[in-house]
């Protein structure tokens, strides 16, 4: 570049002409601009650094609680359900190995032990529906509300505290009776009316004719007055099955 | 050049970024001891445990309930109220092997006399409660 007094030649970082000695002015300019970018540039670079140390913290800090969040609601789902991984794997052992399964539970059905059958199949979560075992549902429905009224039976005689009994729980036991006698009726004719279930008829038909013995030998329903016991309001079901313990009591 | 300052102190941010961290760290802890004990339940729950509350009311059925639970366990499962089920074992056999012979099925009948016996051997001390059990039975009105 050339000097505005002289004419000579002057470099930018030449701050007086080397010819005349008067000042650069450019590059007095020059320093000027220069010292005001490397402040600026100072400027930034601190505030990039501070920025990047701050998110530093902050990241790992909001990464660490959203990680503990996701696991502390995982295992809040885990506790709530715990109860229930038990059974969920008995039935994956179940489905893994259905003959195994199959053959216990025919063990059960040729004993006639259908109280046996029904704690097996529901203790090990077997299910019937889309499954190996879906031959027996009709078999299991009817055998669970068979075992129900037999245990709803002996809810109703096997206290020693009676008067208790009779005071608080008996009728809500005498309805679940009724109730388990109900849905046995329901379950049962429509094993009886589904052909794909024929081969396990008579073990339908035995567990009828138990049902039918319990509540004759017990309440003195007769089979023929059982559609007739069915079709009543619960209240008189229950005044009718209180009527005979009572009578039960009074004679002895 | 000018030297860059750095933020030595830390931010509001931060700091409270910390307290939240400890907050869920600790509620975290809370969360996995108390599904650690659900899990140790759910696994080595004794399904029995309430027969010793049913015993002491009489209440023979409700035992007759919970008798069924783990009866069906591939490997035998042990209990601390052995005696208690054996009771209920009896009272569940006792009535069956009642409705069984008033019924006329003899097989059945004969089959809950031997389990029976079996449980009522079984009962240890609490063979009052077996005695109990046949003086409800005995009262018991059958219909022809």
């Amino acid at each position: 570049m050339k000097c505005r007094c002289c004419g000579g030649e002057v470099g930018l970082e030449q701050k007086y002409c080397p010819y005349c000695g008067n000042a650069n002015e450019q590059a007095v300019q020059h320093y000027a601009d220069m010292a005001s970018f490397r402040g600026r540039y100072a400027d930034t670079e601190a505030e990039v650094i501070r920025r990047s140390e701050r998110y530093a913290r902050i990241i790992p800090r909001t990464v660490i609680i959203v990680l503990l969040l996701v696991a502390a609601a995982v295992m809040y789902v885990i506790t709530e359900n715990a109860y229930g991984f038990p059974e969920l794997m008995r039935q994956k052992a179940a489905e893994k190995h259905p003959d195994a399964y199959m053959t216990v539970l025919d063990s059960y059905l040729d004993d006639g032990d259908y109280v046996a059958f029904a704690s097996y199949f529901s203790y090990n979560g077997i299910r019937t529906y889309g499954t190996a075992f879906e031959r027996y549902k009709h078999v299991y429905w009817c055998s669970e509300y068979y075992k129900d009224v037999l245990l709803h039976t002996e809810k109703l005689f096997l206290h020693s505290n009676r008067d208790n009994w009779l005071k608080y729980s008996a009728s809500s036991d005498i309805r679940m009776l009724c109730q388990s006698l109900e849905y046995f009726m329901e379950n049962y004719e429509r094993g009886r009316d589904d052909p794909e279930t024929a081969e396990y008829s008579r073990h339908l038909d035995e567990m009828k004719d138990r049902v039918m013995d319990l509540i004759n030998i017990y309440l003195g329903i007769d089979e023929s007055e059982v559609e007739d016991f069915l079709a009543m309001t619960d209240n008189r079901k229950a005044a009718y099955i209180e009527e005979v313990l009572l009578d039960a009591e009074s004679d002895s | 050049m000018l030297k860059a300052t750095v933020e030595k102190t830390p931010s509001k941010t931060v700091k409270l970024l910390n307290i939240v961290t400890v907050i869920v760290a600790i509620a975290t802890l809370i969360i996995m001891i108390r599904m650690r004990n659900e899990l140790h339940s759910a696994f080595n729950r004794d399904p029995y445990s309430s027969m010793e509350y049913s015993l002491q009311s009489g209440d023979y059925a409700d035992m007759v309930r919970n008798y069924y639970y783990r009866n069906y366990d591939v490997a035998p499962f042990e209990t601390a109220y052995s005696e208690e089920y054996h009771v209920a074992e009896y009272a569940d056999a006792a009535f069956r092997h009642q409705f069984f012979e008033a019924a006329g099925n003899e097989n059945m009948a004969n089959r809950f006399e031997e389990r029976m016996l079996k449980a009522r051997n079984a009962c240890g001390p609490l063979k009052v409660s077996a005695d109990d059990i046949d003086g409800l039975l005995d009262a018991i009105e059958l219909y022809p």
